[in-house]
């Protein structure tokens, strides 16, 4: 079957003096339709920059190659109108700040329905689809909230009416760039319930982007691990938390905190994650990796596939059969 | 909302009472005699003393002269004016309307043509930006009266497009009478208000909401109506109010250069009479009809942002 | 021992250029700093080495171009242009800035008083500052040179009074802002007077953005008092000021002389936009600065 997202080798670069590596480096990943994979990463890492570019929307001035498919559909060069159309009806985005995404001086109502009146949806229809899907997404007294603003609404709430939004034309695929960030553990449950479910019912595709691993544990049945702008590891998520084979991944879970008393104690990651102002040969994590060896800033690892895992480094494939 | 106009109206009249006693006061500050100064400009008749002294009540305590006063006016009496003798009300209806149009042409030309220029540069940084900058700029820096004076050399005399004086006869007339002074008094506003609005649309654009409505599929004109302009309008509208005040002093400077028998030019007029009870009258009504249009914005400010409860509506 | 906080911005409403940069950094402040330099100097050298009288009236040379005498021609009574230029810009530019420095002061003053005691002095003040700033400057001009006659007092008071809610509210404000902040705390601490403390301490602190609104509004104080003489309050005649030439100006262009209007007119242009330059570029480089 088709994937609902495809994405071979993206590269990103931007111009200046002060950029001395690409923001994204062929970067490739997929999602099956229906299925929930995560794109896990520290800030920096280029996660959201990946996502947007799904959407046709690329930093300003960047230099973009590669291939972008989402249901068949060209994105990188695509026309105008077929972006639009896409935007709406094929993709659709939720983004960490539901606050920052509506317009505060709009009711509730004009921001469900704009996507689907653009869509050629006449006006009864689209409201009555509005409140069906707030009425899926928990919100209670539709009717009521139509009319009111999002100064009146809680985070979490509010996240519930943009997830709503965001299923109003059906998409295949639902792009989520860290969603539940800026919420309260309690709500981010919720919110994450609400999303798996929605998810299942229509059979939409999600890349889920985060830098939370219980988060991606959660939901997601595969994970990419994302370092500097690449994918350094992918796997299932079963897979990635019983062995996670690239340092960085398995520095990463080692510095996620547990709730389990006999887990071993965090261990941050010693360094910071590289700008875009600094220079990396070799292997972007050889700097702060603990497993590091001579070759490793020699030359770019490269992406290797072993068996249905890929990863991203000379060391951790060594003695490993593909 | 109601109460809110309650309130506004109350501060309102609480300014307009303060404003009334410094106008009031006007010809009982300078020293000496208030019927000295009142007939510096002549007509000093035992007729036209007694009428002064009758209207102001002079030979009664200055406290109980100012309530005489400020009853009168509340009632509608303005009493008559020295020079012209007839009722100031009159005086003030005839040339009330003159004024009026030309402040509504004026503010028709500012709205547009700087809306307009703000939303230009907005949309094209660059050289279209600068170079509109620049324009504004100077602009802003040139008074009504140094306008009216260039426009009337260039147009009038140099290209005799448009008549130097007078307010025309007929509405096209009119039109065409009015279209240098209402141009003259809107130039230094022009400039201010395409920059605000382009600071405003600029700010607008760059919010988050503007990026996700793109790439949620919404059109570009839509978003350009309901998530930039209409989010952008609250400040140049604010700005619109402040203005007003100095805006309708304007009109006194250009009015007299050209020769439109407007309140501007009358309040200069009775200024150099000593004309006093009209000169009161249209001190007080220009305050009251800035102050009104203060709370208007106000009001309008509070309907088009739903955040906004009606008591944080403004902040100079 | 200076603490350095964040120095308070201009309210953007308060920018009538809208803080726009031209081409450097620093450009506006500099091209703005120049022009005021310039016309200072010619203000106040000019009329000294330049020695013709303004007020020398030669009727049979009236209107005459300009010539080896008349370096920028004559105006309707014969006076020598360049010499009622350069007279006439010292009296256009020390009204204005009379005017603004004791609105400067008072208002520094009034604004300190209010952020500092609050309550209900403060709301006093915000009620008095309410009721100026509903008349319009050059109303209240208008107004004072009913009462009080000719002559520059009236108009250079009422100017003054205008333009204090304006640097109350900003010295108010900035005040506020500042109050709170620890580092005075500190010197309460060490039992410094709160007079001390606000003169010595905060003061400095909200100078800068109070300097900038202040160049600014005298940029907007030459243009009301020009109004004024324009219109025949203010300065008397004989003497000159620029307001007071574009309007005898205006007859000479009647008479299809233009220099004795555009140049009055050039000179008061060209004074404001240096004004509200430099205090625009000053205020950009202070938010810069916050910024950081």
């Amino acid at each position: 079957m088709m994937p609902v997202l495809e994405i071979e080798r993206l590269s990103i670069d931007l111009p200046g003096r002060d950029v001395k590596r690409p923001v994204l480096a062929e970067v490739s990943l997929r999602v099956a339709p229906g299925e929930i994979v995560a794109l896990v990463g520290e800030s920096g890492s280029g996660k959201s920059v990946t996502s947007r570019a799904v959407l046709g929307m690329y930093p300003p001035r960047a230099r973009v190659t590669g291939r972008i498919r989402v249901d068949g559909i060209e994105v990188i060069g695509a026309s105008r109108s077929s972006l639009r159309r896409l935007r709406r009806e094929v993709a659709a985005m939720v983004f960490q700040d539901p606050r920052a995404s509506i317009n505060p001086l709009s009711t509730i109502g004009t921001f469900l329905t704009e996507t689907l009146r653009a869509a050629g949806v006449d006006a009864r229809q689209a409201r009555q689809r509005a409140l069906t899907l707030l009425e899926a997404v928990g919100i209670r007294d539709p009717r009521a909230a139509m009319d009111r603003f999002p100064h009146q609404f809680s985070g979490g709430m509010l996240q519930r009416v943009v997830i709503a939004a965001a299923m109003s034309t059906g998409p295949r695929l639902l792009l989520a760039d860290e969603p539940t960030t800026m919420l309260d553990v309690t709500t981010q449950a919720e919110v994450l319930v609400l999303l798996r479910k929605l998810q299942q019912t229509h059979g939409t595709g999600m890349l889920f982007v985060t830098h939370d691993l219980e988060l991606a544990a959660a939901i997601s049945t595969r994970m990419y691990v994302m370092y500097a702008g690449r994918i350094v590891e992918s796997a299932s998520t079963e897979q990635m938390f019983a062995d996670p084979w690239h340092p960085y991944s398995r520095a990463l879970m080692n510095a996620t905190p547990r709730l389990d008393p006999d887990a071993p104690p965090t261990r941050p990651i010693a360094g910071r994650p590289p700008s875009l102002a600094d220079a990396l040969p070799g292997c972007a994590f050889a700097p702060r990796c603990t497993a590091r060896q001579e070759r490793c800033t020699a030359a770019q690892p490269p992406l290797q596939t072993i068996g249905d895992r890929r990863v991203a480094c000379v060391v951790a494939t060594e003695g490993k059969r593909a | 909302m109601l109460w809110f106009i309650v309130r506004r109206s109350l501060g309102f009249l609480a300014s307009l009472f303060l404003v009334s006693i410094v106008i009031f006061g006007m010809i009982h500050f300078a020293p000496g005699d208030p019927l000295d100064l009142i007939f510096e400009g002549g007509g000093r008749t035992p007729e036209a003393e007694a009428a002064m002294r009758a209207r102001y009540h002079l030979d009664k305590p200055i406290i109980v002269q100012y309530w005489y006063w400020l009853s009168d006016m509340v009632t509608g009496d303005f009493g008559r004016s020295i020079a012209y003798g007839q009722k100031v009300s009159t005086l003030i209806l005839s040339h009330g309307s003159t004024t009026l149009a030309l402040v509504l042409y004026t503010m028709v030309i500012i709205v547009t043509v700087g809306m307009v220029f703000g939303l230009v540069s907005a949309r094209y940084p660059g050289i279209v930006d600068r170079s509109l900058l620049v324009v504004t700029g100077v602009a802003t820096a040139t008074p009504p009266f140094v306008a009216a004076v260039i426009l009337i050399g260039v147009f009038a005399l140099g290209l005799g497009w448009f008549p130097t004086f007078g307010e025309g006869d007929g509405l096209l007339d009119q039109l065409h009478h009015m279209t240098l002074p209402a141009v003259a008094l809107a130039v230094a506003y022009v400039g201010m208000i395409a920059r605000v609005t382009r600071m405003s649309v600029m700010d607008e654009l760059a919010r988050p909401h503007v990026e996700v409505a793109r790439l949620r599929g919404v059109g570009e004109a839509t978003i350009l109506r309901r998530h930039v302009l209409r989010n952008a309008i609250p400040p140049i509208m604010t700005i619109i109010a402040t203005r007003l005040g100095s805006l309708i002093g304007g009109t006194t400077v250009v009015e007299t250069a050209f020769g439109i028998s407007g309140l501007g030019s009358l309040l200069v007029r009775s200024v150099a009479r000593r004309d006093f009870p009209v000169i009161q009258a249209i001190g007080l009504l220009i305050v009251a009809v800035f102050a009104v249009a203060l709370i208007l914005v106000d009001i309008l400010h509070a309907r088009m942002d739903p955040r906004l409860t009606l008591s944080k509506a403004r902040q100079r | 021992m200076t603490a350095s906080p964040a120095t308070p911005t201009l309210p953007r409403l308060a920018r009538p250029l809208g803080g726009a940069r031209f081409l450097g950094k620093h450009t506006a402040m500099l091209v703005g700093g120049g022009i005021v330099a310039c016309v200072i100097l010619l203000a106040v050298f000019g009329p000294l080495l330049y020695s013709q009288d303004p007020n020398h009236m030669d009727f049979g040379n009236s209107l005459s171009g300009p010539s080896p005498q008349h370096p920028l021609g004559t105006d309707g009574n014969g006076r020598d242009l360049l010499a009622r230029l350069l007279h006439g810009g010292r009296l256009s530019l020390v009204g204005p800035l009379a005017a603004i420095t004791i609105a400067t002061v008072v208002g520094i003053g009034l604004g300190l008083l209010a952020a500092w005691y609050g309550g209900l002095l403060d709301s006093l003040l915000q009620r008095l500052l309410d009721t100026i700033f509903a008349i319009p400057g050059i109303l209240l001009a208008i107004l004072f040179a009913a009462s009080f006659g000719r002559g520059l007092t009236a108009p250079v008071a009422a100017m003054a009074i205008a333009f204090t809610p304006f640097i109350a509210q900003l010295v108010r404000s900035a005040t506020l802002q500042e109050k709170t902040k620890p580092y005075l705390d500190a010197y309460r601490v060490l039992g410094f007077s709160e007079l001390w403390i606000a003169a010595r301490r905060l003061l400095p602190n909200i100078a800068p953005v109070v300097l900038a609104q202040a160049t600014i509004n005298l940029g907007y104080a030459v243009m009301v008092l020009g109004s004024l003489s324009f219109l025949g309050f203010g300065v008397p005649p004989p003497d000159p000021d620029w307001g007071r030439m574009v309007a005898e100006g205006q007859e000479a262009m009647q008479r299809g002389a233009y220099l004795p209007s555009l140049l009055p007119s050039l000179a008061m242009i060209v004074t404001v936009v240096g004004f509200a330059l430099l205090g625009e570029g000053f205020a950009d480089r202070l938010a810069r600065r916050e910024r950081g």
